[in-house]
């Protein structure tokens, strides 16, 4: 038994074995050691390849035959000296640097694209890539027996120091160790007991099972259905999006020619906002920040006439009751209503009651008002008659109209309730040498400020993007609704050993919902191995290195390069 | 050029005190090391540090009210975060340690840190996507930053052990007294530090993965160098357990080791599958 290393903490050492039978071992260099393990994994590639690729059982089950005869005639005939050899330091190094290089190599080498993509991609090299099983590595048998020999290797190591790493201050080795085998072991048996495929529902259908994703190894083929035993339904499915935020925005010019977003600013009250090109003096500062603009003239009157038929005087931002549940809020008023066709949004030309149009919302008793399309309603003949909305000439009564009485008062801004339809601010430019100038920005329809030479300031809603996505779904067993339960990323629903995750939606379909379904009785395994490997290894970290470790020099290491006969 | 002096103008003031904190604790760690007397120098070091700790903590907390989220998502507040960390760590370090050299490799470092933030400051504070509302994503970042840390520290003193192998510095024990150390030593203390940290790291990742995808891993390339850096120093402990495992040879992996972390956090773009990973700062 050797000494512990000069300096380290005192390692648990293996009861001492008879020399004799060690020494063989005891000669063996990293590099022979290390083509020993690659020459492992090349034979378990060419058995994977003969297994493949040949069409006949015979030949494909007398390669497995021969090789498990040849492992165990390994075994028998060296078996005191493999079982010795995996549980050294050096085993662990070995297995774990090929694990490393195999990683490498999976990031490096572009992994399970279909057949002709990687001929594209790699041309003449394609083919040696793929025999050496380096294009679906992760899932290449000899990567697999890697795994394996990390478990073998961990569980002999530990095996042959049970005794002394039973001992409280080495308890975090053993729980490292240990880790290994039940993550690699939990990962097995999700393997062979697991499967995992995609659900797709609309709301109000349900489904009792789902198409197996091909299992590693078998990628490109059909792992046939699986029986969930219950059927999950989807009752509702929901988008939440972020808050709608409006800010400013500074645009430059970059080196194509394009405007690209550089900068921005929150619209806060005296606030000095906007990016301007270097060597610009210009400044922008916040006079005012509406939370609603909304353009109106003093004494100006908005009549609705209802499919009903009765007539509603209505004022901007309010929301009013209808008949059968149904409500309509007036969002804002377009006094010279146009089309702007770069950015296809609604706009108003000018501040004239030229083409006077409403911007409402109607919701009904299935629909919230908020959530309800915004639509227009035009106050001039014309246009009402163009557009169909009920009113003069047509004579059908069954939709809204809107009629504007302009009343005698000056065009002023009024400003709506918190989270209008249209944000504002009112700012100051200052250009040295000009008159400050006030201008109104308005979040939905407003043209934005030059900030000098290629460079613009704009006010506009910070794009909205979504915040997360949600599924109501209830299991129905034996025609029996079970659970009810609401899913959204990162908060799955489990039932009887089936996992749903909340995993795709459509943009364009507000009813769809697609769920990743996961079975594999490996998962609570797995979670219990990695904590333990954390768990173990700040125990062993914390315990082992509390006096100060003092690494060899250089003449301790050349001394002890030349008893290199004693590894271990 | 105009662009990083545009940036630079539009950084608070709590990003700016904590980057005069850092050129201060690079400056006067590294007048420490020159002088025979250092002591006042090193107090005032650690002074910097904590003077930029507080900024960088102001920063994130007033970041954090505003963005309505942590702000650990894009590669600006990321290197924040890890400027912070390092502080942090250095005060601690501080404490029982009195290393000036790493003190103004430290400094200088965090700096470096602030310098790139501003170089790739957010022209908007970005919302958090769906699969990062978790309350695994804070634990998950803030300890593989202080792993990142870590390691820059055993990379910092490998460095110093190439170049001054005999070196030795005073430590304080935990019972009180002092200690003499070589940067070698230190080198493999932080390396456990940073080792239980990035192992917490991967597992944290490994179980919010579950959470959110039903899958704990599914070799992600960034995944991948994630456990590529972890084995680099799983290895690192296993071959020190072995004969013939010098502290060059150490410190050469330990640099290795800075490396692989270096190209985990921002090299992920440069990998031909980089375009299948959910992991790549944009
Ligand atoms: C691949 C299989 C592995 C083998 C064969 C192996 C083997 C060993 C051996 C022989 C020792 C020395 C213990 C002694 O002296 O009695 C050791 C120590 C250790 N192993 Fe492993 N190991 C393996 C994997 C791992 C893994 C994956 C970890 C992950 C954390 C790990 C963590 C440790 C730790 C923390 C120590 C103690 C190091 C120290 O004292 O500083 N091992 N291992």
């Amino acid at each position: 038994m050797n000494p512990a290393p000069s300096g380290g903490s005192p390692l648990p050492t293996a009861p001492a074995a008879p020399a004799d039978r060690m020494v063989a071992w005891h000669r063996l260099s990293y590099t022979r050691q290390g083509l020993g393990l690659a020459g492992f994994l090349a034979a378990v590639t060419a058995l994977q390849h003969v297994f493949t690729l040949s069409e006949s059982p015979t030949v494909r089950w007398s390669a497995v035959a021969a090789a498990a005869v040849a492992l165990t005639v390994l075994l028998v005939k060296r078996g005191r000296q493999a079982y010795f050899y995996l549980s050294t330091v050096q085993a662990g190094v070995l297995t774990m640097g090929a694990l490393l290089v195999c990683t490498v190599i999976g990031t490096v080498v572009l992994q399970d694209l279909p057949p002709q993509d990687f001929a594209r991609r790699y041309g003449a090299a394609a083919k040696p890539l793929q025999l050496l099983g380096l294009t679906d590595i992760f899932h290449a048998w000899f990567f697999r027996s890697l795994a394996g020999l990390i478990a073998l290797a961990s569980a002999v190591s530990i095996v042959r120091r049970r005794h002394s790493l039973l001992k409280w201050r080495n308890l975090g080795i053993l729980a490292a160790h240990v880790s290994v085998l039940v993550i690699l072991g939990g990962a097995l048996a999700g393997a062979i007991y697991g499967a995992k495929g995609m659900i797709h529902l609309q709301v109000g259908e349900s489904a009792n099972q789902f198409d197996i994703k091909p299992k590693v190894g078998q990628s490109h083929q059909s792992g046939g259905a699986y029986q969930m035993g219950f059927a999950v339904r989807l009752d509702k499915f929901e988008l939440d999006r972020h808050a709608q935020e409006f800010n400013f925005y500074t645009y430059a010019k970059d080196d194509k020619g394009e405007f690209k977003m550089i900068a921005s600013d929150r619209p806060r009250k005296g606030a000095i906002v906007g990016q301007p090109a270097p060597g610009s003096a210009v400044q922008v500062s916040v006079v005012r920040v509406l939370s609603n603009a909304v353009r109106t003239l003093q004494g100006a009157r908005h009549l609705i006439k209802l499919p009903g038929g009765q007539q509603l005087q209505v004022e901007l931002g309010k929301t009013y009751d209808l008949a059968d549940g149904a409500k309509i809020k007036v969002e804002a008023w377009l006094p010279d209503f146009s089309m702007d066709m770069t950015t296809r949004t609604a706009i108003s030309k000018s501040d004239e009651p030229n083409n006077p149009a409403l911007a409402v919302r109607i919701g009904t008793r299935e629909t919230e008002v908020a959530e309800a399309r915004l639509q227009y309603l035009f106050g001039r003949d014309d246009m009402r008659e163009m557009m169909g909305q009920g009113g003069h000439g047509n004579g059908k009564g069954s939709t809204f109209a809107y009629f504007f009485d302009q009343g005698s008062g000056n065009a002023a801004w009024i400003e709506g309730p918190i989270g209008g339809y249209n944000p504002a601010v009112e700012v100051e430019v200052r250009w040295p040498g000009s008159p400050t100038e006030r201008v109104m920005l308005r979040g939905k329809d407003s043209p934005p400020v030059r900030l000098g030479a290629d460079r613009l300031l704009s006010f506009h809603e910070k794009p909205n993007d979504i915040k997360n996505y949600n599924s109501t779904l209830t299991i129905v067993e034996a025609g029996k609704q079970v659970v009810t339960q609401r899913i959204q990323v990162n908060k799955p629903l489990r039932y009887r050993g089936v996992d749903f995750y909340q995993s795709n939606y459509d943009p364009d379909n507000p009813n769809y919902s697609g769920l990743q379904v996961v079975v594999d009785p490996g998962l609570p395994v797995v979670e219990f191995g990695l904590w333990l490997l954390f768990l173990g290894t700040l125990h062993a970290v914390a315990l082992r290195d509390r006096r100060l470790p003092k690494l060899r020099t250089r003449e301790v290491v050349v001394a002890a390069t030349a008893r290199q006969g004693e590894l271990l | 050029m105009t662009d990083f002096t545009e940036n630079l103008l539009r950084q608070n003031a709590w990003f700016l005190t904590a980057m005069l904190a850092f050129v201060a604790a690079g400056l006067l760690y590294s007048l420490a090391a020159v002088r025979k007397q250092g002591e006042k120098f090193h107090t005032l070091g650690s002074v910097a540090f904590g003077v930029a700790t507080v900024a960088l903590l102001g920063f994130m907390t007033t970041r954090w009210i505003e963005a309505g989220r942590p702000p650990f998502k894009s590669l600006y507040e990321s290197l924040v975060l890890f400027a912070a960390c390092m502080a942090i760590l250095y005060v601690a370090v501080e404490r029982f340690y009195k290393i000036a050299w790493l003190g103004a490799g430290t400094g200088w470092f965090g700096f470096g840190l602030l310098i790139y933030a501003i170089a790739k400051a957010d022209a908007e504070i970005i919302n958090l996507p769906a699969a990062l509302q978790s309350i695994w994503f804070v634990p998950h970042v803030v300890v593989y930053f202080f792993g990142y840390a870590a390691v820059f520290l055993a990379f910092a003193s490998a460095l110093m052990h190439l170049w001054r192998p005999q070196a030795q510095f005073d430590v304080r024990t935990a019972e009180g007294g002092i200690q003499q150390m070589t940067y070698a030593g230190f080198m493999h203390r932080t390396i456990l530090l940073g080792f239980v940290l990035l192992t917490a790291g991967l597992v944290i990742g490994a179980v919010w993965a579950k959470a959110a995808w039903g899958d704990y891993w599914v070799w992600d390339p960034k995944e991948n160098w994630a456990l590529v850096s972890w084995l680099v120093f799983a290895i690192y402990l296993h071959l020190r357990l072995g004969k013939g495992f010098g502290e060059r040879t150490a410190a050469w992996m330990t640099i290795g080791g800075f490396a692989t972390i270096a190209f985990t956090y921002l090299g992920m773009h440069l990998l031909p599958t980089a375009e299948q990973s959910a992991h790549v700062y944009q």
